[in-house]
C-alpha cells in the first residue's frame, strides 16, 4: 500500500476454489458430495479434484484487523491468494473495495498487486539469488523505480530494521530471524 | 530376400529435390555459411595466433578465478600444456575454435528456445520427441545435410556440430526455469511483476546453475563430434584421428586421441566449475 490512508475494505462472496484438472466443470459434483458431507480427501478420491475452499464468505473493513486461523491445509493461504489475485475463484467473487479481482485485465492485476494489495510471505518471498539490499529494493523497481533510487529508499529501511551491514549478504546467510526483517517490503513500498 | 517389387526407391527424388533446393536458394546459404566462417576463423585467428603460453595463463586465471584453487588451475595447464608437448597446439587451438564457435552458435539457439518451451507447456509434446530423436540419432547422420547444404568445408563441419550439440542446451533450460524456486516466483508475481520482469530477473538467474549444465552437455557432445565433423572438412584433431585411421597409424590416432581428452578434461571441468560457482552464489547482478 502506497501509505494509504484508509484501505478499501475486502469481501468474498461464496468464493470457492477447486484444484485439479478441470475444477469449473467439476464444481456442481463437488458440492454434491460436500452437500452429502463428504470429507475432503473422499471428495479428492471420488473426483480427482482439491477443495480449496468452499464457499466462504465474509467482509474485512477498512482499517480492520482480521486474523484467519486454522490447520494446516485448511486454506489460509489460499485465501490470502485469492485475495491479491494469484489465484481465480472457481465459483463465487472477490472483491477489493468495488475492484472485482477475478476480473481485473492483465495490465490491471498487475496495477493492483503493486499499489492496492501486498502479501507478506509466510516463506519471506526473499529471491535466493540477490542480496538483501537488492530483494529489499526489489518490489520498487518491479513498480519501475529507477535502480538509483531504489537502492536508497531501500538501504534506508534496511537501517531501521536493524540489518545494516548486511546488505550485501545473500537471504540463505541470514538466520531466519534477520530474514523475516528482510521480507514483507512490499507492504511498506 | 525381401521382394524387389515391394521396394521403392526415394532416394533419387531426395536427391534431386536437394538439388533443385541448393539451386535455388544456393545464394543464401552460401551467404550464412561466410557469415559463419568469419565468425569461426576470428575465434581460430585469435586462438592460433596467441602465444602458447598465453593461452596457458588464460586457462590458468578462469580455472583459478571459478574454483579458488590454485592445484585446480595447475591442472588445467597442465591438461592444456600436454597437448602441445605432444605436438598437437596448432590441431588443439583449432579444435578449441571450433568447439568455442559451437558452443556460442548450441547458445544462441538452445537458449531462447528453451525458454520458448518453458513458456508454452504444449509445444514440449511437439518438440520433446524431436530433442530425443536428435539425441538418438548417431552423430553421423547430421552430416548428410549440412554436407548437401553447403558441400565440404569447416562451416559444414561447425553447423553439425551445433545442431548435434543443442538438444541437451534446449532441455535444461526448459527444466531448469520450470524447476526454478516456485515461492521465489510466486513472490514476484505478488509484488506485480510482470512476466518479463519475472523471467529476467527471478527465473532466468534461478534457471542459470541448469542452464550452465547444460552447456557443459553440450561442450561433451561437440567434442565427440571433432572426429566424426573432420570427415567433412573440419581441421585439428579430429583429423589427426582421422588420418590415423585412413593411414593405419596407430601413434598419430593414439597421440591425437590424447591430445582430444585432454582438451575434454580441460573443457569439462571450467564448464563445471562455472556451474558449481553458479549454484553457490548466483549472479546478484543487481536490479
Amino acid at each position: 500500500m502506497t501509505t494509504a490512508d484508509t484501505p478499501p475494505p475486502i469481501s468474498l462472496e461464496a468464493a470457492v476454489v477447486l484444484f485439479g484438472p478441470a475444477p469449473g466443470r467439476h464444481w456442481s459434483v463437488v458440492q454434491q458430495w460436500i452437500r452429502k458431507g463428504q470429507s475432503k480427501d473422499a471428495v479428492r478420491k471420488e473426483t480427482g479434484h482439491t477443495v480449496g475452499l468452499a464457499g466462504v464468505s465474509l467482509s474485512i473493513d477498512p482499517g480492520e484487523m482480521f486474523i484467519v486461523m486454522g490447520l494446516s491445509g485448511s486454506g489460509k493461504s489460499t485465501l490470502l491468494r485469492l485475495i491479491n489475485g494469484l489465484i481465480n475463484p472457481t465459483a463465487g467473487s472477490v472483491s477489493v473495495g468495488d475492484v472485482d479481482v477475478a476480473a481485473l485485465a492483465e495490465a490491471d492485476l498487475l496495477a493492483f498487486r503493486r499499489q492496492t494489495a501486498s502479501m507478506v510471505f509466510q516463506h519471506f518471498g526473499l529471491l535466493p539469488h540477490r542480496n538483501v539490499a537488492d530483494n529489499v529494493a526489489f518490489p520498487l523497481r518491479v513498480q519501475g523505480c529507477e535502480r538509483a533510487e531504489a537502492r536508497d529508499r531501500a538501504a534506508a529501511w534496511i537501517q531501521r530494521v536493524g540489518l545494516e551491514g548486511y546488505g550485501d549478504a545473500m537471504p540463505a546467510e541470514l538466520s531466519s530471524g534477520m530474514r523475516s526483517s528482510g521480507s514483507g517490503w512490499p507492504a511498506l513500498w | 530376400m525381401f521382394p524387389e517389387r515391394l521396394t521403392i526407391s526415394i532416394s533419387g527424388a531426395i536427391t534431386e529435390g536437394v538439388d533443385a533446393f541448393v539451386t535455388a536458394y544456393g545464394s543464401a546459404f552460401r551467404a550464412f555459411a561466410d557469415v559463419v566462417l568469419v565468425f569461426l576463423l576470428q575465434i581460430e585467428q585469435i586462438l592460433r595466433g596467441a602465444p602458447w603460453w598465453l593461452v596457458l595463463l588464460a586457462v590458468g586465471v578462469l580455472g583459478f578465478t571459478l574454483t579458488r584453487r590454485a592445484w585446480f588451475a595447475v591442472g588445467l595447464i597442465g591438461a592444456t600444456l600436454l597437448m602441445g608437448v605432444l605436438g598437437l597446439w596448432d590441431q588443439a587451438m583449432q579444435t578449441l575454435a571450433l568447439m568455442i564457435a559451437a558452443l556460442v552458435g548450441a547458445a544462441a539457439v538452445g537458449i531462447p528456445f528453451g525458454v520458448v518451451l518453458a513458456r508454452y507447456p504444449r509445444l514440449r509434446l511437439v518438440f520433446v520427441p524431436i530433442l530425443d530423436a536428435m539425441q538418438t540419432l548417431p552423430s553421423f547422420v547430421y552430416l548428410v545435410p549440412a554436407l548437401m547444404l553447403f558441400g565440404l568445408g569447416k562451416v559444414p563441419a561447425l553447423l553439425a556440430t551445433i545442431i548435434y550439440a543443442t538438444p541437451p542446451v534446449v532441455r535444461l533450460t526448459d527444466l531448469g526455469l520450470r524447476q526454478a524456486n516456485a515461492e521465489a516466483v510466486e513472490a514476484a508475481t505478488a509484488f506485480g511483476a510482470t512476466r518479463r520482469q519475472r523471467l529476467w530477473w527471478v527465473e532466468f538467474p534461478l534457471a542459470l546453475p541448469s542452464i550452465m549444465a547444460g552447456l557443459n552437455q553440450a561442450t561433451m557432445m561437440a567434442l565427440s563430434m571433432v572426429v566424426v565433423a573432420s570427415m567433412i572438412g573440419a581441421r585439428g584433431l579430429g583429423e589427426e584421428v582421422l588420418l590415423g585411421i585412413q593411414r593405419l597409424d596407430t601413434g598419430r590416432g593414439v597421440v591425437a586421441g590424447i591430445a582430444i581428452v585432454a582438451l575434454a578434461i580441460v573443457l569439462d571441468r571450467l564448464t563445471q566449475a562455472s556451474m558449481r560457482r553458479l549454484r553457490r552464489a548466483p549472479p546478484g547482478a543487481g536490479l
